[in-house]
């Protein structure tokens, strides 16, 4: 891959891609050498306030929101009342309007706990491949959100607001640190399963910052981007010298003028598309990785083949420097009827088949990130919309829960086999409200750890400085190393 | 005000205006003075919207349909995308179908569908509305991702194939004409000597590389469409002349309005 020779050119001459800076302004631009390259190339690799403790960060969505109450967060009061009513003294505070109603607390037959690692992390036996790597992670047990539907809560959880319009949390990084692979788009949305992700582009589009910080679905199969392959009836050796005639009119073109940055921008935008062309594809192409590899994120079976290939391509986007992959969780192959982690009845099927989905990759790309040095210069994050109720919802499902659930981290600049926060003792809401981690404190926190404060990540929108955390957020510095 | 608030009178009067009508050649002293042209000494050169840049492109290709009004359309999308969407608009109906009507995928891009959670392909990355807002302000951007767009797009390239077939209908069998015809209906003026001859070189060249394709085993090219009469067609100089179209309709003077 040739990394290289696009700033170089940019440095010689002074062109590069994009005119968004420039949008307004015509031929010509006197621009100091210096900051050429950041005022022509939306992309240029940019600094970040302070020194990064991560290069990228994997965001895995956990999409219908998983019973963190039957994953990580043990609650033995819970075992001993279910079947009970939920105590009014449990519910002050908040407001239970879900369609569910409050019902009787609810314990899955089948769930059992066990302590791992030197941390003694619990986990329930949903997880039990992920449970091994308890050390590495840093739980957030006291995550809020605002709870309402999922594809409101979705929004929020990507772009900190209720309503679309906000740029997502991929798109403030592109925007603030640019991207390190000028082959490969900085910020890639993964998913698996048969449909696009619920509620759409809206979670990774660049609102009102400029369109080319918005992630870039990369597609499940071969081909990752739309456009990628040449039209059907052209042999390579067609368009290969139809790109060299159309580059030979480009010039000819800006010939007259030779002021005109962003005509040169275009005719680069082309070359660089057909580098692409070869960088996506090979970036998603799993044919020289080792079975080992394959076997170790469970790509060699039906349930978790998938959500494995995403994760092991997320790895290999990390390292050609992608910045931030958006990993939306989907449905194992062909399975039609569970598609989401939304368990509103039937939370032991439900949850057996999404847990065994995400189990084995997650735990196959901690260890695959750490064996190749990679997870100090990551971050994964496991992180949902919102978490479900300790009571039950027809008999054996589960309600939406924004008051108290567990989120958790794991890689570079944080305090590893850590747990910050708690919930009460029926799970229901956050225990000490001062500990409570908003979306916009996880946000913060992620961006601390790119080297960025969030106060300080700034654009002019509509005459108002915009920033990633809108009017809130705190770093949850407890967490850091 | 005085003519009584005619949008229309204004209209006249700002693209009569001299301002208006100033040539958009660079200039050195005006990049001088005022490097970011904010006195409109020269027009200011700017890129074709996303909108504009499709519908033009159809409109040269003498493929756009002018039917105006009716309920919105949903034109030809990459087939991975139907296909991702079959179960998704909770109805158990696909998100996008392409409109079996074909007149529809040729409708004016102010007819096409607004999804908001999925935005049409085709004019996604050209910086579009953004349908979630209720004002907007377009950005200009110039990314790989438009690069990939217009050359590969299996719809603009058939945009280039009817391009072909127009010039040929229209130009008759001399290449020399067929040169001029094609830039007359892209760029409103004849091909320069140098122009010319980079593009007949071209026309060489790709000519043999398409006939050499003819000895593997498929051979199959894309050859300009619509016309009346194909039997004459060389089908290795028609498949060459359809990547010349498709090269031309993607350069700079077609992207932008100078």
């Amino acid at each position: 891959m040739d990394n290289k020779s696009r700033r170089d050119f940019l440095k010689n001459s002074s062109l590069g891609v994009g005119g968004v800076a420039l949008a307004g302004a015509i031929p010509g631009f006197n621009i100091s050498a210096a900051s050429a390259a950041e005022l022509i190339d939306p992309l240029a690799p940019k600094d970040p306030h302070f020194p990064a403790k991560i290069k990228s960060v994997i965001w895995l969505h956990q999409n219908g929101a998983p019973s963190t109450l039957d994953l990580y967060d043990y609650k033995p009061e819970l075992v001993k009342q279910a079947g009970k009513g939920v105590p009014d003294s449990f519910l002050k505070g908040i407001k239970t309007s879900t369609q569910g109603g409050v019902n009787e607390l609810f314990v899955s037959n089948y769930r059992s706990w066990k302590q791992y690692g030197e941390s003694g992390a619990w986990f329930s036996n949903l997880l039990p491949n992920l449970a091994q790597h308890a050390d590495k992670l840093t739980f957030i047990k006291s995550s809020v959100t605002i709870g309402a539907t999922h594809d409101i809560s979705i929004l929020k959880l990507n772009t900190g607001d209720l309503n679309p319009g906000r740029p997502s949390l991929g798109a403030w990084i592109s925007y603030a640190l640019g991207s390190a692979n000028p082959d490969l788009p900085p910020y890639v949305v993964l998913y698996n399963g048969a449909s696009e992700p619920r509620a759409g582009s809206v979670n990774w589009n660049s609102g009102f910052l400029p369109a080319v910080y918005q992630g870039t679905a990369f597609r499940p199969g071969d081909s990752p981007i739309y456009y990628l392959d040449r039209p059907e009836l052209r042999s390579a050796l067609q368009q290969r010298s139809s790109l060299d005639l159309l580059n030979r009119l480009n010039k000819l073109n800006a010939e007259n003028r030779p002021l005109d940055t962003e005509l040169k921008a275009r005719l680069r935008s082309y070359d660089l598309a057909d580098r692409m062309q070869v960088a996506a594809p090979e970036a998603v192409d799993l044919s020289k990785e080792t079975d080992a590899t394959k076997k170790l994120y469970g790509i060699d079976d039906a349930i978790t083949g998938s959500y494995g290939t995403s994760l092991l391509r997320a790895r290999r986007l990390v390292e050609r420097g992608v910045r931030f992959i958006q990993v939306v969780s989907g449905a194992p192959d062909g399975e039609t009827e569970i598609t989401s982690w939304d368990a509103h009845d039937d939370l032991d099927k439900n949850h057996g088949l999404m847990a065994k989905m995400v189990d084995k990759p997650i735990a196959g790309l901690l260890e695959d990130l750490k064996s190749r040095g990679l997870l100090e210069s990551t971050l994964v994050v496991w992180t949902s919309e919102f978490s479900r109720t300790p009571w039950g919802e027809s008999g054996t499902g589960r309600d939406h829960n924004p008051w108290g659930y567990t989120q958790w981290m794991a890689g570079g600049g944080l305090k590893a086999g850590f747990t910050y926060g708690g919930t009460d003792e029926l799970g229901v809401q956050v225990a000490d409200k001062d500990t409570a981690v908003d979306t916009y404190d996880l946000h913060a926190t992620v961006l601390h750890l790119l080297g960025l404060n969030h106060l300080k990540t700034t654009f002019i929108n509509n005459g108002r400085s915009e920033r990633p955390t809108v009017v809130f957020g705190k770093v949850v510095k407890d967490i850091l190393a | 005000m005085k003519n009584g608030w005619s949008p229309k009178k204004l209209q006249r009067e700002i693209v009569l205006s001299a301002v208006y009508r100033q040539s958009s050649e660079e200039r050195a002293d005006v990049v001088a003075v005022d490097p970011a042209n904010k006195l409109l000494a020269v027009y200011p050169r700017k890129r074709l919207e996303a909108e504009e840049l499709r519908d033009s492109l159809l409109y040269a290709s003498g493929e756009l349909d002018e039917t105006i009004g009716g309920p919105a359309v949903f034109p030809k999308v990459p087939s991975s995308l139907v296909a991702g969407n079959v179960l998704n608009n909770g109805q158990g109906g696909a998100l996008w179908e392409d409109a079996k009507d074909p007149n529809d995928h040729k409708r004016r891009s102010i007819y096409t569908f607004v999804r908001r959670s999925l935005p049409y392909p085709l004019t996604a990355s050209f910086d579009p509305a953004d349908p979630s807002k209720p004002h907007h302000k377009r950005d200009v951007s110039t990314t790989a991702l438009q690069a990939l767009t217009l050359f590969n797009s299996d719809v603009v390239f058939g945009w280039s194939q009817a391009l072909a077939g127009r010039v040929i209908s229209e130009a008759g069998a001399n290449e020399n004409a067929q040169l001029d015809t094609l830039y007359e209906i892209l760029f409103s003026r004849k091909p320069t000597r140098e122009e010319k001859s980079a593009l007949k070189g071209f026309l060489k060249e790709q000519e043999k590389l398409v006939e050499s394709k003819a000895w593997t085993d498929k051979f199959e090219v894309a050859v300009p469409t619509g016309l009346k009469d194909t039997k004459n067609l060389d089908p290795f100089k028609a498949a060459a002349f359809v990547d010349l179209v498709h090269a031309v309709a993607n350069s700079n003077e077609f992207a932008y309005r100078f």
